[in-house]
């Protein structure tokens, strides 16, 4: 999957609103290996984005394809299939089991091509390796965060959607999961699109796109 | 990929007390509807336990009145016979032959004190088709030119002999097997000519009053002793699956044609059995339906209440089929369990409903139980069905 390309893709709730950015109603390809930013306030359709391209939503005018697949083309076990094996999610509201423990939430990928040292490893650079065994509501959201991170870094994926990703973290440890994620979406060869309320600081050589 | 942790997130919230609602609520209706089909077959096998002139056979003639004295009693058409045919609940008629020849028997004393003739009286005979006769082959066969007639006796004529007659005239009481066992002469006469048979007696009936020959040996009586006097008949058997159904009765009613009236009783005592077993059946199904809807319910809501689970999963990349597994599996054992339980209860209360029975008077044949456990697997089978169906919809509905 070397491309995804918008079409004049605008969502259904935002379709009356004038839009001025540079994805809704736009030409927009993003290429795999690419890193981007997509920056707008709230209501504005950020986590919108993610789900249409992670295939949760559908509810769009226009078309939006996978090279030369069209989105709307693609049943949603497909989809899911896709998922499993191209594309990693990081949602903002995180998407745990709250009664499993971190190291369990991690193993809930169908697949997972990352072995338990490696998840160690990642786990002590970020610094939650102590509570790996915890279960993961009983965690800050900080730290759920940081799990919900890991999940999505050990299964295969060509495409990175991250919603939001460091909302919880401090400055530090923000900056430091930002060079995780960069650093392992480069040996993928992924692309990455996030999103952000506004500051852009950490996303350094990420094109910054208006919503 | 982690099928027991999927099994476990999937399954978390089974609320104990709601799952064995479930279970023992569909594990009592199959057991009703194994009872129901069981008392069905059974009960309909006995109402159909069939007599020696079958259950469902009526007798019917017409109503003589003042003018059939000058000319001689109603006889029925065939225009008549065929509308009666065309009736829905009759299957099947049969003409009775009347004997038109001249005919005694006497039975020779060989039973000792007596001595010589004990007894002899003139009849009359008459005969139906063999196929309305429901006695062994063999004893009701006659062959031209074979000496010995088998007879069928109406068993009230036995009783009236030895309650009423031989007790008043000082002559001996016969049993009916003893009767059976007796050999009588025959002697039938007409057109000039005289011959002697032996009569046996074959079997008795309740059913119909008359004394009957094989229907062969009528017709090669009455040409021989009364050639060319061929007739319409006047009494017909009916061969019907309810004799007390409405429109073969108002047909009757309106024809002025009688029948015996105990018979038609019986019919309806029959057919008032057959609503209520019909009722009783219609209200199993309702029974077995709720209970089937109770046991799909939970199951729905099993998955409704992991809707995250579901949602959230799907987002990982997990198909709606990988989750629908877990759900169908656990459904699978839970209608296990119940078709168990439905079993283990049927086989407990079949004792004791076959002891309630006896205890009437009914030896139910128990023939029922394995049509029981048929319609339970394929009610079972039907339950797996309905519910893979639903938890797949629902699974799909929650996923996206």
């Amino acid at each position: 999957m070397q491309l995804i390309h918008f079409f004049n893709v605008v969502p259904e709730p935002l379709a009356d609103s004038p839009g001025s950015g540079r994805i809704w109603r736009q030409n927009r390809v993003f290429f795999k290996g690419k890193h981007y930013v997509v920056t707008a306030g709230s209501g504005r359709g950020k986590t919108t984005l993610i789900n249409i391209i992670g295939g949760t939503r559908s509810d769009y005018k226009g078309d939006a394809f996978f090279d030369e697949t069209n989105l709307r083309n693609i049943t949603p076990n497909d989809f899911a299939a896709i998922r499993a094996t191209s594309i990693s999610v990081i949602h903002q509201d995180l998407r745990l089991f709250p009664e499993l423990t971190a190291r369990q939430n991690i193993d809930m990928n169908p697949l997972n091509d990352r072995d338990a040292v490696y998840i160690e490893k990642l786990a002590t650079r970020l610094d939650i390796l102590l509570q790996l065994n915890k279960p993961c509501g009983r965690m800050s959201l900080g730290q759920q965060q940081r799990v919900a991170l890991i999940r999505g870094l050990v299964r295969p994926f060509e495409w990175l959607l991250l919603d939001e990703p460091f909302s919880h973290l401090d400055a530090i440890n923000a900056k430091n999961a930002m060079e995780v994620v960069a650093e392992i979406a480069n040996d993928r060869g992924a692309g990455i699109i996030a999103t952000s309320l506004g500051s852009t600081e950490l996303l350094k050589d990420f094109e910054i796109l208006e919503l | 990929m982690n099928p027991h942790l999927i099994k476990k997130l999937l399954l978390s919230k089974t609320r104990p007390g709601q799952l064995w609602l479930s279970v023992i609520g569909s594990g009592i209706g199959l057991c009703i509807m194994m009872l129901g089909v069981q008392l069905w077959v059974d009960v309909r096998s006995l109402m159909q336990e069939k007599e020696m002139l079958g259950r469902n056979y009526v007798v019917i003639s017409k109503k003589i009145t003042l003018l059939h004295s000058l000319s001689g009693a109603p006889r029925f058409s065939d225009p008549e016979i065929q509308e009666l045919m065309a009736l829905k609940s009759v299957d099947d008629i049969g003409k009775f032959t009347p004997s038109r020849f001249k005919a005694s028997m006497s039975m020779n004393a060989q039973m000792g004190s007596m001595g010589g003739q004990l007894f002899k009286t003139d009849l009359f005979f008459e005969s139906v088709p063999n196929r309305f006769v429901d006695i062994e082959a063999d004893a009701w066969q006659w062959q031209p030119g074979a000496p010995q007639v088998p007879v069928i006796v109406p068993s009230e004529f036995i009783k009236q002999y030895n309650h009423a007659f031989a007790s008043g005239q000082n002559m001996p009481v016969i049993p009916e097997n003893l009767l059976k066992s007796l050999r009588f002469e025959l002697l039938l006469s007409g057109n000039e000519k005289s011959d002697r048979y032996r009569g046996v007696i074959a079997g008795f009936s309740n059913r119909i009053q008359a004394i009957l020959v094989p229907e062969p040996f009528m017709q090669y009586a009455n040409s021989r002793y009364a050639p060319g006097g061929e007739a319409a008949p006047s009494r017909l058997i009916l061969h019907a699956e309810n004799p007390a159904s409405p429109e073969l009765l108002n047909h009757l009613k309106e024809k002025q044609i009688e029948t015996a009236e105990d018979k038609v009783k019986e019919g309806k005592t029959r057919l008032l059995l057959e609503v209520v077993m019909l009722l009783l059946a219609l209200l199993g199904a309702f029974i077995v339906a709720l209970s089937m809807m109770g046991f799909l319910q939970y199951n729905q809501l099993l998955a409704y209440r992991s809707a995250y689970e579901i949602q959230t999963l799907h987002r990982l990349g997990y198909t709606q089929g990988n989750m629908v597994l877990p759900y169908f599996r656990f459904a699978l054992r839970n209608l296990g369990i119940a078709l168990a339980l439905a079993t283990g209860l049927f086989a407990s209360l079949e004792a004791g409903i076959v002891g309630l029975f006896s205890q009437s008077g009914f030896n139910l044949p128990l023939h029922g139980w394995p049509w029981s456990l048929l319609c339970a697997f394929l009610a079972a089978m039907l339950m797996g069905w309905l519910c893979y169906r639903s938890i797949k919809n629902q699974v799909g509905r929650l996923a996206n």
